[in-house]
């Protein structure tokens, strides 16, 4: 016997809204269960997944925070989606990101006032771009997998971070992190800790989707993700039109970058990305690789990590690892579902070994 | 466009979610508890530091009926931390232990927004009027499993596995290396650093390397096993750190220098609930029992054992100060002369070796 995923072709919305509202219902249920196995209210323990993220000030500004890194993060995953490269070097470019607005607000050229945001921005989407070119141009002209390539050079890009911290950028401390970086860089506030990085994000993710659904660039892009061999009959430069979106993928991720140093941690260490450019990529697929929807289930994600967070501070009985088990079944349940809808399975019989059976 | 199809059914689901939850709270009891939230750089189950914290935690919940505690495991230093320490804020917790370096300013800017919250922050150096500090003389631990380890040596080469490259963690191999050479002047000991507080794996590669270049007793002060499951499988002593970790390692576990929380977190509750607390720094040494070796294992000969014995006395009593001068660093040079000693501010900024350590700390 053999397992197959076949395409359904066209699906209903309808039976999408279907199939998710039950994963998420199916996986309230089992957490129902765990959280009164472990001694909480189950009810109660879920309502706070809800409202911890959502039913506060102080808890929608820490979901909008955390959703404006891995927003960017997820938009640089899905950018390269558009034609079919798997970018699973947002943690990296983060990274470099982190570390090209630090420099520039640290150690950079003096800048205008006004400017100098601006000018750190740049920094960090510039590294991120750069450091996403570098497996385009290993994969179009050394045939190199990108999908390699981007996730081995998120170590390269964490050491870079560590060998700045504990070694010529290390702050006054000893410990390893710069020193803060001047307040005329950071980010402007919106509301309590969430900052201008925010606008940024819905702002560039309108764009990016006007550019690929209104202009030429983005109808090209569009025809040479559909199908390269066509793109290249009908005379579109490829490899160019590739490295483009790589380095637009790994400007983003800069971004995610630049905004945390700019916006929140106002000074680099070795821990400033812990994950967002993985949990990006889960991100991205949920959004079947659209941009605006990326951002949106960004925020569904950061919801359920300040939710799931929330769960021991409001009930000690309920340990950060269960919160775990339910954080993982609900993930699990909402996959499924996504790919379930998408594609049946199609159970074959591995006809040679039949064959000989039945002789 | 198919995406908003999961944002719409996840909003339905939680929609039902919060109509179903709007239930009574439990009835009020005579006395509100004093609710306790602590921030753990690792996972409980290191093995090592967090759970160090964490058995005290557990202690307070067990001494006093009056305390709830929880407790948030794994949180990255930076604007997490700063997220954690509020949601504890806002969720009525009134007294907070901060367990790691790195969250230093995390907490002083937290605890600027909720004045009425205590904060206790873990071997850091900034304070407020609701922020405290507290850690504890562990180089004094290290110093008498250093004796051990010079003992035990017959290569005469030592190693550890060091996770960051920062003053609390150099004074401690400093510590070490003091107590290794005391036995022991010829004696080397050599550092390799992790960079993380807690890595298995790291940890595990370091001390294979360790042995590999000659090392029969391998102390660790980072926050997990692994570097004394590796001596065991490769046959050489383990010095470990936080835990009596003996039963990983059940042949080659030597003693391993230990914390003990409830020594702090005792007092802190009691403080707080009473009204009495005040912003202040604790540092206390073996006298106070914050800080201990771990029982003998039973490989150690007895005349090693009664040596740490006196010695654990005589710094007890204070007629020991292991960081009395002369002390010189790792190139020959006389750093601490006859008749000094290095001042605790010192201490706090130590970013050199003592003669004997091999290894380099960046620049």
């Amino acid at each position: 016997m053999r397992m197959r995923l076949v395409p359904r072709g066209r699906t209903s919305v309808l039976a999408e809204v279907g199939v998710l509202t039950a994963a998420v219902a199916v996986s309230a249920m089992v957490g129902a269960l765990v959280f009164a196995a472990a001694g909480a209210p189950p009810l109660a323990s879920l309502g706070v997944l809800v409202t911890e993220p959502f039913g506060s000030a102080f808890g929608l500004s820490e979901t909008l925070l955390k959703a404006v890194p891995l927003g960017f993060c997820a938009l640089a995953v899905a950018a390269a989606l558009k034609v079919n490269l798997w970018n699973i070097g947002a943690e990296g470019q983060f990274c470099m990101g982190a570390l090209g607005a630090t420099w520039a607000a640290l150690y950079g050229p003096v800048v205008p006032g006004p400017m100098r945001i601006g000018f750190a921005l740049l920094c960090g989407a510039s590294m991120g771009a750069l450091w996403a070119l570098v497996p385009g141009v290993l994969r179009t002209w050394g045939r190199v997998s990108e999908i390699l390539s981007t996730l081995l050079l998120n170590y390269v890009a964490i050491a870079w971070i560590e060998m700045l911290v504990y070694g010529p950028w290390k702050g006054e401390d000893r410990f390893p992190y710069t020193a803060f970086i001047d307040a005329g860089f950071w980010l402007p506030p919106l509301f309590r800790r969430v900052h201008a990085g925010l606008l940024l994000l819905v702002g560039i993710a309108v764009l990016l989707a006007w550019i690929e659904r209104r202009t030429v660039i983005g109808y090209e892009v569009r025809v040479v993700g559909a199908s390269p061999a066509l793109a290249r009959t009908a005379g579109l430069p490829v490899a160019a039109r590739l490295l483009a979106v790589l380095a637009v993928a790994g400007a983003l991720g800069g971004l995610a970058g630049a905004c945390e140093i700019l916006g929140v941690q106002h000074r680099l260490h070795a821990q400033i990305a812990f994950g967002y450019g993985y949990t990006a990529i889960i991100v991205a697929f949920l959004a079947r690789r659209d941009l605006l929807a990326s951002v949106g289930v960004a925020v569904l994600f950061a919801a359920l990590a300040v939710g799931g967070d929330g769960l021991p501070v409001a009930d000690p009985a309920l340990s950060p690892a269960i919160v775990k088990v339910f954080q993982g079944v609900l993930l699990l349940a909402v996959l499924s579902g996504s790919t379930l809808v998408r594609y049946r399975i199609v159970l074959e019989r591995a006809t040679p070994l039949s064959t000989r059976e039945g002789a | 466009m198919r995406p908003p199809a999961l944002a719409v059914s996840i909003a339905l689901a939680l929609v039902a979610l919060v109509a179903a939850c709007s239930r009574g709270e439990p009835e009020p009891i005579a006395e509100p508890p004093l609710k306790v939230g602590f921030l753990y750089v690792g996972p409980v189950g290191d093995g090592g530091w967090s759970w160090a914290h964490d058995q005290a935690r557990k202690d307070l919940e067990r001494t006093f009926p009056w305390v709830e505690t929880a407790f948030q495991e794994s949180v990255p230093e930076g604007a997490e931390a700063e997220r954690v320490l509020a949601q504890y804020a806002e969720r009525g917790y009134r007294l907070v232990f901060a367990t790691s370096f790195g969250y230093m300013d995390s907490v002083l800017a937290v605890a600027e927004r909720y004045p009425d919250v205590t904060f206790m922050h873990c071997s850091g150096y900034k304070r407020a009027p609701n922020v405290g500090t507290y850690f504890g003389r562990m180089e004094q631990a290290k110093y008498l499993a250093g004796l051990i380890a010079g003992r035990m040596t017959r290569s005469g080469r030592i190693g550890f596995v060091a996770p960051h490259p920062i003053p609390e963690v150099i004074r401690l191999v400093n510590g070490f290396a003091l107590g290794v050479r005391a036995v022991h002047p010829q004696a080397t000991v050599q550092v390799v650093w992790t960079n993380a507080w807690f890595d298995p794996g790291k940890e595990k590669e370091a001390a294979a390397a360790l042995v590999d270049a000659g090392a029969d007793v391998v102390a660790t002060g980072a926050d997990s096993v692994a570097p004394l499951q590796e001596a065991q499988a490769r046959g050489v002593y383990a010095i470990g750190y936080d835990s009596d970790a003996r039963r990983f390692a059940p042949g080659a576990f030597l003693t391993a220098p230990m914390w003990d929380w409830s020594v702090v977190y005792r007092d802190v509750v009691r403080r707080v609930r009473d009204g009495t607390w005040t912003s202040g720094d604790f540092n206390g040494g073996l006298e106070t029992g914050v800080v201990r070796l771990a029982p003998l294992a039973e490989i150690v000969p007895p005349d090693v054992q009664t040596l740490v014995e006196q010695e654990d006395a005589r710094i007890r009593s204070g007629s020991l100060d292991i960081f009395a001068g002369p002390i010189r660093d790792q190139d020959g040079g006389l750093r601490v002369p006859e008749g000094a000693t290095i001042p605790d501010t010192d201490q706090l900024r130590m970013d050199w070796f003592v003669e004997g350590v091999q290894g380099t700390i960046p620049r």
